[in-house]
């Protein structure tokens, strides 16, 4: 009996292995064809049999929602506590606006609306911005919302102790912030209550995209206005905003796991309509996916790549919008100079780094990269890594509308100019058609964190700048290991994603400019009339003079090229069909904006 | 008996340095760290001011050595540190995972020992039979398949198209908590988790009883005219088992190591979803923290299934 088992088992592995060793080869097929044809010959009446068992019956598809929560898919929090001041991750944008609205918040298309103010006044030359609060505004717990409130808010949020850098970043525009930021001032000069529904925003210089960064939510001072700076972070409010002002209440957050709002029963302003919200924490796209498609959520972000599967899905709808991000690839063309001062000890007034890159010095001149631009087609990087859903940029300022230069240089692939850039910077090619610098082949690092799109961006770049004799290597690191990798100088091209371009030119300023984390650590672009340009684009409140401004700056990065920019991705949302008035924002962070008129489908 | 444990208690101290001493090595070794964790460089709003300020902030600018005795010092006051995220004390972020954790581990433990055992004695007794083989073929599969393929395959099976079951997760949102509704949720993940133990449990349970089946006191019970099922289950049976007792004590950390995968793909709440976060923010806290408690567990379960091998086994006495 053994025996016999080992031989059975034996013939079973022989045949697995020859099953998967074999070629598929012509006789083969021509073999199996001809036994169906006899089967179907013979014994039809049976093999009709076999297609009714086999066909599985078909699955019900989840209902398209009626009612009940709303359930919201998103990724997962970082920030250190569940507060306005702590502001960071898309769980919290989503859910601040429904319990602690700001002052300003930002619609569909990414631009700022007030939002707890009912109007804003601004002078002609952007230097004072005069909030005006409703007068019947209340906390849920019946006190008055006033304009103590939003002036004691922007003095926590900027406080020496509690403050975070991204409002002492925001908000370093008004007159006497970083004097108090810094411990030198009792109070912030710039920002008074006027009267108890008014609040004056005064501005040491003009600053035209001002309400872009009023988007701190209001907390109740009567509630921590006695907490000292040092033990707020102790303070059960920080983590359970249990008293509100907006439209909804807060009833409980399971950190990685859910945010829980109740509609508040005795609103000020506009009601909701839906009851509760659920804002479900994922740290897994495939697990979010899975439930939008069971109908467990009911609205959720889709990657490209997954559009087909949800298109075709009776419940869900797909909604479109034109995104405000970017693609792009950064160069790194830091020349020694740069690299040493990095390297410098902080004593001496370095960064402390430990760089040991050795510069190329054929990145560091603008017609190489420009050669490099010329060699990639656009449309196929958007083809491949962004399924064909996508718009090509020329700079990083391609929004709003008004902001966008035609004139920009569409570097449309063109290898015969590609070749001619780079011979003219002192590039040679050998009978194979090799690039070669002093003589040996030119190879560039792709360098990136390990998304299945960066991937493929990384393989597209190859094949492409491949037909220039370049070779492309690709090194992919993990998120966490990212930027310092960039810094450490392990990537040639560093490709980057995201932002908020499209919403205001102005955001370049935090790449591009000299001081900038990535102008300065990683790519080494300083153009002092960059950085001139965009200290005017906000000090100008005209926007036919702001258009000129940045339709140069824009010219600037063109020329320039710190980064080759290939295209602003669309963005896609699952949304179940019983879910209406949802208004999809060029930010999944705002997805919530217009909340209040979001409602269920009988 | 009480030497030797004490004994062991002692060895496991320089053994349980000596893990956090290559694990803290091993994570600091890892390139990148956690402020360029935090920084989302898609968001360009970061400086080498910034980047220099949180390195100070966090104790990250300090040597090594130094970083590592800072931890060891408040470890051994009892303090786990704070986690470099989201600053909540380490002891309660591992507080509040373990449960959940213990749900679906133990749990598993539990359908895999009694599923393991049952057709493991059954193939046993039926050697060369038909369910011998198939119990082969289904352990030979079950060691085969890897958890997460596993895990999809019933996701995609069960709830996406059957929809007998929730996709993932622990609980029905927007309903109040139910004994029913979460064991609903436990089901898949419990399935891949025991899958894992359940395959070897058969294989070391068949041979152990069969092992017994062979020896004279089986064959005297049945000389002295016992019905069969009498001799299996009160004689070979619990002889049987001893051997098992090491088999599913030393599953134990395994079993909280297969919880990384499966409670990442479930959107379970416990100690692996943490694991998996913490190595991905490089949160070095919390991973020493998660890794002294794994080391603890590892040195426990082993000096346990010693223990408890003697007790089952009175003729294994520890000098």
């Amino acid at each position: 009996m053994r025996r016999l088992s080992y031989a059975v088992l034996a013939i079973l592995v022989i045949v697995m292995m020859l099953a998967a060793c074999a070629p598929a080869t012509p006789q083969v097929v021509e073999k199996v064809v001809k036994e169906t044809v006899v089967v179907k010959e013979t014994v039809p009446v049976k093999e009709t049999v076999v297609v009714k068992e086999v066909v599985p019956p078909p699955p019900v598809p989840p209902p398209i929602k009626q009612g009940g929560p709303v359930f919201i898919g998103t990724g997962g929090m970082t920030g250190k506590h569940f507060n306005p001041i702590w502001l960071t991750s898309n769980p919290q944008f989503l859910a601040f606006p429904l319990i602690l609205p700001a002052l300003t918040w930002f619609d569909d298309k990414v631009q700022p609306i007030p939002h707890l103010a009912t109007s804003i006044d601004v002078n002609k030359d952007a230097t004072e911005y005069i909030f005006h609060l409703p007068e019947n505004a209340k906390w849920s717990d019946g006190t008055p919302l006033t304009a103590d409130d939003v002036v004691f808010t922007y003095h926590l949020a900027l406080h020496p102790v509690v403050g975070q850098a991204v409002w002492a970043n925001n908000f370093s525009s008004v007159k006497g912030a970083t004097e108090y930021q810094k411990g030198e001032a009792d109070k912030i000069e710039g920002i008074q209550a006027v009267d108890a529904h008014t609040v004056r925003f005064e501005l040491k210089q003009p600053n035209a995209a001002f309400l872009f960064n009023t988007y701190l939510g209001i907390l109740p001072k009567h509630i921590l206005g006695d907490v000292k700076p040092e033990e707020l972070e102790k303070h059960p409010y920080v983590d359970a905003p249990t008293v509100t002002s907006g439209p909804y209440d807060f009833v409980e957050f399971v950190p990685e796991q859910y945010i829980h709002l109740k509609k508040k029963a005795d609103y000020w302003g506009t009601p909701a309509t839906l009851d509760e919200v659920y804002i479900k924490l994922f740290e897994s796209t495939a697990t979010t996916l899975a439930q939008l498609e069971a109908g467990e959520i009911d609205v959720a972000l889709i990657p490209p790549e997954e559009l087909e599967r949800f298109e075709g899905l009776p419940h869900i709808e797909v909604a479109k919008v034109k995104g405000i991000g970017y693609y792009v690839t950064h160069f790194d063309f830091r020349n020694e100079e740069q690299i040493a001062q990095l390297n410098k000890p902080k004593e001496q007034g370095g960064k402390g780094y430990n760089i040991t890159k050795t510069p190329k010095p054929y990145l560091q001149d603008k017609r190489f990269r420009q050669a490099l631009a010329y060699a990639i087609d656009t449309n196929a990087v958007i083809q491949v890594v962004a399924g064909g859903e996508a718009t090509p940029i020329y700079s990083s300022i391609f929004g709003p509308d008004w902001a966008v230069n035609p004139n920009l240089n569409k570097y449309d692939q063109d290898l015969d100019k590609a070749k001619e850039l780079m011979t003219a910077v002192g590039v040679t090619f050998d009978d194979k058609g090799t690039a070669l610098w002093e003589g040996k082949p030119i190879t560039l690092v792709y360098l990136s964190n390990t998304s299945e799109e960066a991937r493929k961006l990384g393989e597209v770049l190859q094949q492409q700048l491949g037909k220039v004799g370049i070779r492309l290597d690709i090194k992919l690191v993990t998120s966490s290991a990212f930027l310092s990798a960039a810094i450490n100088g392990e990537g040639d091209l560093i490709r980057n994603a995201g932002g908020r371009f499209g919403a205001d030119p102005s955001v370049s300023s935090l790449y591009y400019t000299c001081k900038a984390g990535w102008a300065e650590l990683v790519i080494g672009f300083c153009n002092p009339r960059f950085d001139e340009l965009m200290n005017q684009g906000v000090a100008t409140s005209d926007i036919k003079e702001r258009q000129k401004i940045y339709w140069e700056a824009s010219a600037i990065l063109n020329e320039e090229l710190p980064s080759l920019f290939f295209y602003t991705p669309n963005v896609f949302f699952g949304i179940n069909k019983g879910l209406k008035g949802l208004k999809p924002s060029a930010d999944p962070g705002y997805l919530t904006w217009n909340i209040t008129e979001w409602y269920f489908e009988k | 008996m009480t030497k030797y444990i004490i004994r062991r208690l002692i060895i496991s101290i320089p053994v349980l340095l000596g893990i956090t001493v290559i694990v803290f090595l091993l994570i600091h070794f890892a390139p990148g760290d956690p402020v360029m964790g935090m920084i989302d460089p898609t968001q360009g709003g970061f400086s080498a001011e910034l980047i220099e300020r949180e390195r100070a902030r966090l104790g990250l600018d300090q040597p090594l050595p130094v970083q590592y005795i800072l931890w060891l010092g408040r470890v051994l006051r009892g303090d786990l540190g704070y986690s470099l995220i989201t600053h909540k004390p380490v002891a309660k972020l591992i507080g509040e995972r373990i449960w959940p954790t213990i749900q679906l581990t133990m749990s598993a433990l539990l359908l895999s020992i009694i599923v393991g055992i049952t057709i493991g004695i059954i193939s046993a007794v039926k050697q060369y039979s038909w369910i011998d083989y198939l119990t082969t073929l289904f352990s030979f599969a079950a060691v085969s398949v890897p958890g997460f393929f596993l895990a999809l395959g019933l996701i995609f099976i069960l709830a996406l198209k059957l929809q007998w079951l929730p996709t993932s997760g622990m609980q029905t949102l927007g309903q109040p908590f139910s004994v029913g509704d979460r064991l609903k949720h436990m089901i898949m993940p419990v399935i891949v988790l025991s899958v894992s133990i359940t395959a070897p449990l058969v294989r070391y349970a068949r041979s152990s009883m069969l092992d017994v089946l062979r020896q004279d006191y089986v064959n005297a019970a049945r000389a002295k005219g016992l019905r069969e099922w009498v001799v299996i289950l009160r004689h070979a049976l619990p002889n049987a088992l001893i051997p098992l007792v090491t088999v599913i004590g030393l599953r134990l950390p395994a079993l909280f190591e297969g919880s990384v995968i499966v409670e990442q793909i479930f959107h379970w709440q416990g100690m692996g979803s943490l694991n998996i976060w913490a190595v991905l923010n490089q949160d070095y806290t919390t991973l020493m923290g998660l890794n002294m408690f794994t080391a603890i567990l590892v040195l426990g379960a082993n000096l346990l299934t010693d223990i408890a091998y003697a007790i089952v086994d009175p003729r294994i006495k520890y000098e």
